[in-house]
């Protein structure tokens, strides 16, 4: 069976990595891309086979002009399948990798501890109210940290926080060239802020715009 | 603000979590044949034990982070 890693464009030399389970890396050429695969003898979804397959996909970010990362767990019979499941593709190989040109993904979480504090209110006006204080405080890190970091973004995504402290959960596809502007709004909230802790974290594959960022946006 | 030695391990933390969140969770999907269902009913078991473990543990970051 191979397991695919990511696809990558003009890739000049593969990383001296071993793929998951020990056995080297591979490269499958698709469409105008390399597909970078490894042959695995059965699945494995153990912790090491996720960090490995990570730290695959990180190896090749510098060794190439773009990448687009795959969903660990992505494997096929053999070399044709995967061709196969390439061509099924829209936007293709080719169109990704173009809208990821240059660009790296940061991800930045916003967490207020205070909330969780606060008593969990008994009457639905407590409740409401404290739901209310939830979305207020989201807009306001919205407009204070998201817009600014937006405007220095190719394309962002913002995932509503489902549960706890995080108030703010994005990512954000960043030219290279842009990383300092990006990081220094990055400081400037987080000092603006000291109540709230900020995750800032990068630079990253870019898994979360692998499907295109016409998709995305 | 807790003291500067105590920022790597957060940090490490960290990320760990967001790493493990993109290569389970984000990322090409091509599916699509009968291999990869069988795969996917494992990693829905394994997505999910690291988005629960994930919940917790910003939690419990937040609260160290504003100790």
């Amino acid at each position: 069976m191979i397991h695919l890693y990511a696809f990558a464009r003009n890739l000049t030399t593969l990383p001296a990595v071993r793929g998951i389970g020990g056995g080297p890396l591979e490269t499958l050429a698709v469409e105008d891309a390399d597909a970078v695969v490894s042959r695995v003898p059965k699945s494995d979804v153990s912790q090491e086979a996720i960090l490995q397959h990570g730290l695959v996909v990180e190896a090749l970010v510098d060794r190439c002009d773009g990448v687009v990362p795959a969903r660990f767990g992505e494997r096929f019979a053999d070399d044709e399948a995967l061709r196969a499941a390439v061509e099924r593709l829209r936007p293709s190989v080719g169109e990704r990798l173009r809208d990821l040109d240059g660009c790296v993904e940061i991800a930045v979480r916003v967490l207020d501890a205070r909330e969780r504090d606060s008593p969990s209110p008994t009457d639905g006006r407590g409740y409401m109210r404290a739901k209310l204080g939830e979305l207020h405080e989201r807009d306001a890190v919205a407009e204070a940290l998201h817009v600014p970091l937006e405007r220095e973004a190719r394309a962002s995504i913002v995932t509503p926080p489902c549960a706890g402290a995080v108030v703010h959960d994005g990512a954000y596809l960043v030219p290279r060239a842009g990383l300092g502007t990006f990081q220094d709004r990055v400081d400037k909230y987080a000092g603006a802020h000291p109540e709230l802790t900020v995750l800032c974290t990068g630079p990253w594959a870019p898994y979360s715009f692998a499907a295109g960022t016409e998709v995305a946006a | 603000m807790s003291a500067v030695a105590n920022r790597r391990p957060l940090e490490e933390q960290v990320t760990l979590l967001e790493l493990v969140d993109r290569v389970l969770n984000k990322g090409i999907v091509l599916s699509g044949d009968i291999t990869l269902s069988v795969a996917g009913v494992d990693l829905v078991y394994v997505g999910l034990r690291v988005l629960l473990a994930s919940v917790g543990t910003f939690d419990r970051l937040a609260n160290e982070g504003a100790s």
